[in-house]
């Protein structure tokens, strides 16, 4: 092998080399700083390095993976508005062969067509003479948005919770998984994804009464525990200026609020743009007013994420409740971009709903016509409300028209659109949402309201975090040893020459956890099984090798000429073996489900990082160390 | 340095028919057991609840049995041997789609040991839909690697080669699942896995193999067909040794020290790992002569 060409293989290997430390920098420091140390990092920093470092599945760290999904036979049963004697029947036909089919894979739509082809389906859903294959398609629909909403619905309730990376995601079309890391208290967590949601309207409180109450707030707390509540969070962004009110009809009542914000106001004269926030990070937060931000050209209070737990913990306070008007309570809105940093909104709202999605009939999309200017073309969410509702939103609209009338799912605000004018007739439009996307999402979830009963847990796998400890620590003390055997059989039986396999497994184990983390896979326990066998599998492609070098040496060659031909005669069977095996890692992960998939993943990344060390790096050992021309033995 | 065998010499080929009986023994062997005895599968497959509890204080299994009982919860009680602890843990095992049952053993056992300091490790519930997807994605998966395979190694190799090659790979399958019906162990997502990494490594040993008859046919065209591949056999003996002690520690390794979720993966592996290596010798080579026999006899025949 030429000497110029061997230096581009080093300058790669050393490439490579260093961009698997740079990959696998932040899981090293992770486990250096241990849990304490990493808590206490700034919140960005933190979730930075969490995301860089390698995850561990949770059958590694404890917590909580939940399936979820439509049952469609409660679905068809549920939607049926005049089920008589007949459909009863077929339906529990139906549902029988959904049950006792066994292949899972059943298509229960077709079965619902078939067991009702000699009916008008639309004596029971839809609109008269409806045709059937319409109103199966309308009820697919419903499925569909049974998965939607119940995705708005969990996404809603996980965030905020406290929990470190939910990962909520739908799976084909009828399941939803959701996995939850770190959960201690399996119950609590299965309350909160199987409890029923609630929605309310709620009036919010005029701005002038808001300040009053923050004020009051901000003198009970100014200067005391919230600095001992806040040495976690140590960059908490306060920012404030003035209110400006020249937006919208609520301006009229918020024209007097800019005097109440001045505590704020005067804080910060700077313009809060965002180079200014990310510049104005005062290290401890002191005072109540400095943990909320307040935008130009908004009246609208906003927290920012990391200050959420903070502001949140303020306002449980014992002392602080009691200067809060006990017909009102504080809300939080959901996290929303706001110029690169994620805020949620703080409102005051009055304690008791003014309606909940009760007396919604429908909620559609529609696209704003007509030609109001900056309106048109854009999303908006058209309410019909039923008799009861209809009256009741003409009193709320007419009496509070100008205020803000806040959307509350779950004691969340979604959303608190202002009140234009009295609204008589049981219709209202939605305005103000940010893409269709956004209005659907709305839609839906007036329409549904509840996380929908026919969705159901078809999977549930807790793993408590000692258990998720002792397997870890398992994993690890098995990688250990395998790697020491091996080790030690390598050396006695090849010497130097199983030195350099040894260094290529190694080079080989770097590679593939970099490639893990790089690829953010999650590490399982199966995971770990795969590892530990890539290993044993690894140094197969040198054993390879080594036997031909052997073999050649047997039949009198020279060194050089020995690992010339044991290399190309090993080339093919190393190529062949693996690339099979790689086909069958390649199926498995196809077909495999959350586990299975990270252990096809790491076999199938150690076979091609093998690929490289077995072949290449050795041989570049080889040429480094082996003086071809003088030497007539080799360490074999 | 150190060898193994020196120039080895053994007859395999010549012992091909009494492997072959064998191994068909276990291939019926295994399809009985299929139809009449079945398989230990876990709840990811049957679907139902399994719950893994830790007690301060000494349990005993007639005792939570009829703490279960008495609660009218009928459940499978078994130990797991728990590592550095005094105490086994328990594994409960109850069939069936009951969503609060986690609730009723709780208080069950609450009410019948309140001191034992009781303490839910794991918990998993399984619908029986979620174990049909299952069954049915192991098998495509199967299916689907058995037709790249034979597409692959006809491509690499020839037709023979690749039929060889997978009747070899599915032989050390149908081992596994005679072992795992047989001695009822427990059937999980875990075994299934191990169970399809063994397709990989099986075919990985048998190509080793077959690369090598593959040069020594074009090297040696004097020699009749069958020595040809003995030799073949012989020169590719001291890697198979090598490699199968290899991947063996590591499966023993993981058998002693990972733990109750690795162990049903680790027994899978190290059957499978041990036939794979038989079956490339007295397996894939013998269909290759077999077919290379049969063929020239065609040919001779039709001329």
């Amino acid at each position: 092998m030429e000497q110029h060409n061997n230096k581009l293989r080093w300058i790669i290997f050393a490439l490579l080399m260093a961009l698997a430390a740079w990959k696998l920098f932040p899981t090293v420091r992770l486990a250096m700083y241990g849990e304490e140390k990493v808590i206490a990092l700034p919140h960005d920093k933190q979730v930075a390095l969490r995301k860089d470092a390698i995850k561990r599945g949770l059958d590694l760290q404890g917590g909580m993976h939940i399936v979820l999904e439509v049952d469609l036979v409660e679905l068809a049963r549920g939607l049926a508005h005049t089920p008589d004697a007949r459909f009863k029947q077929r339906m529990d036909r139906v549902a029988k062969q959904v049950t006792d089919d066994p292949t899972g894979q059943v298509d229960f739509w077709g079965l619902f067509e078939q067991a009702f082809a000699d009916v008008q389906l639309s004596e029971y859903y839809g609109e008269r003479r409806e045709p059937n294959a319409d109103i199966i398609d309308k009820l697919k629909q419903q499925s569909a948005d049974a998965v939607d909403n119940s995705l708005v619905i969990l996404r809603n309730r996980v965030d905020g919770s406290g929990l470190q990376e939910p990962s909520i995601t739908k799976q084909g079309t009828r399941r939803i998984v959701v996995d939850l890391a770190g959960v201690n208290d399996p119950d609590a967590a299965r309350g909160m994804i199987g409890k029923t949601a609630l929605l309310e309207f709620k009036m919010v409180e005029e701005v002038a009464r808001t300040n009053q109450v923050l004020e009051s707030i901000n003198a009970i707390v100014k200067g005391e525990p919230l600095a001992a509540v806040d040495s976690a969070a140590t960059d908490s962004t306060a920012v404030a200026a003035k209110a400006d009110t020249s937006r919208s009809e609520a301006a009229a009542t918020a024209k007097t609020d800019t005097t109440a914000f001045d505590p704020l106001a005067a804080k910060t004269a700077a313009k809060p743009d965002s180079t200014a926030m990310a510049a104005d990070t005062s290290r401890k937060a002191k005072t109540f007013f400095e943990l909320l931000t307040v935008f130009p050209g908004r009246n609208s209070l906003l927290v920012a994420e990391q200050n959420r737990d903070l502001v949140q913990a303020a306002l449980d306070r014992a002392d602080v409740q009691e200067v809060i008007p006990p017909d009102k309570q504080f809300l939080m809105g959901k996290l929303e971009d706001q110029g690169g940093q994620k805020f949620a909104e703080l409102f005051l709202v009055h304690r008791e709903a003014e309606m909940t999605g009760k007396v919604l009939e429908t909620a559609g999309v529609n696209i704003n016509q007509g030609n109001q200017g900056v309106n048109a073309g854009a999303a908006v969410v058209e309410l019909t409300l039923n008799r009861e509702g209809s009256r009741r939103f003409a009193r709320i609209t007419g009496d509070n028209v100008g205020r803000r009338l806040a959307i509350v799912l779950d004691n969340k605000v979604f959303m608190a659109p202002n009140i234009r004018s009295k609204i008589p007739n049981g219709r209202a439009i939605i305005e103000g949402l940010e893409s269709v996307d956004e209005a659907k999402e709305l839609a839906n979830l007036l329409k549904h309201g509840a996380l929908p009963s026919t969705v159901k847990t078809v999977e549930e796998r807790t793993v408590g975090p000692s258990l998720g400890a002792e397997s870890l620590q398992q994993g690890f003390m098995s990688t250990m040893v395998t790697f020491v055997v091996v080790t030690v059989f390598m050396l006695v039986y090849y010497q130097l020459s199983g030195f350099y396999a040894i260094v290529a497994m190694i080079a080989n184990m770097i590679l593939v956890i970099a490639a893990m983390a790089g690829f953010h896979a999650t590490l399982t326990l199966p995971g770990i099984a795969g590892l530990v066998l890539t290993m044993g599998m690894a140094v197969d492609a040198n054993i390879l090798i080594m036997e031909r070098i052997r073999e050649e040496l047997r039949r009198g060659r020279t060194v050089r000429a020995a690992i010339d031909a044991g290399y190309s005669g090993a080339m093919s069977a190393i190529v062949d073996s693996n690339l099979t095996t790689l086909i069958t890692a390649a199926v498995l992960y196809q077909f495999g489900s959350g586990p299975i998939k990270g252990f096809a993943l790491t076999l199938m990344i150690g076979l091609v990082c093998n690929l490289y060390t077995a072949i290449v790096l050795t041989r570049l050992l080889y040429d480094r160390f082996t003086n071809y021309d003088r030497a007539t033995r080799l360490s074999i | 340095m150190i060898e193994i065998f020196h120039n080895p010499r053994f007859d395999f080929i010549g012992k091909r028919k009494i492997a072959v009986t064998f191994s068909l023994f276990f291939f019926f062997g295994s399809i009985l057991l299929t139809i009449f005895r079945g398989y230990n599968y876990n709840i990811d497959f049957t679907g139902g609840t399994e719950l893994q509890y830790r007690f301060k204080t000494a349990m005993t299994e007639g005792g939570l049995r009829e703490a279960l009982d008495k609660a009218g919860i009928s459940a499978e009680v078994t130990t797991l041997r728990g590592k550095n602890l005094s105490q086994p843990d328990w594994l409960l095992k109850i069939q069936g789609g009951e969503t609060d049952v986690k609730g009723k053993v709780r208080d069950a056992i609450r009410a019948a040991f309140p001191a034992a300091g009781d303490s839910v490790l794991a918990t998993t519930t399984i619908g029986a839909r979620v174990g049909k997807e299952l069954k049915r994605g192991a098998t495509w998966a199967t299916i689907w690697s058995a037709i790249l395979l034979l597409i692959y190694v006809s491509v690499r190799f020839e037709l023979m080669y690749a039929v060889g090659a997978v009747v070899a790979t599915f032989h050390d399958v149908f081992f596994v699942l005679f072992f795992f019906s047989l001695f009822q162990i427990e059937f999980s997502l875990t075994v299934l896995a191990a169970i399809l990494t063994l397709v990989g490594y099986s075919i990985n040993d048998t190509i080793v193999v077959y690369d090598r008859i593959r040069e020594q046919v074009k090297k040696q065209r004097g020699l009749p067909y069958a020595q040809v591949v003995n030799d073949a056999i012989n020169q590719t003996l001291s890697r198979t040794i090598l490699t199968v002690c290899t991947v063996l520690f590591a499966v023993i390794i993981l058998l002693i020290f990972g733990g109750e979720t690795l162990k049903t993966m680790g027994i899978a592996l190290l059957i499978g790992v041990i036939t794979g290596t038989y079956s490339s010798i007295f397996i894939a080579a013998p269909i290759l002569i077999e077919w290379h026999d049969r063929r020239a006899a065609h040919a001779a025949l039709s001329k």
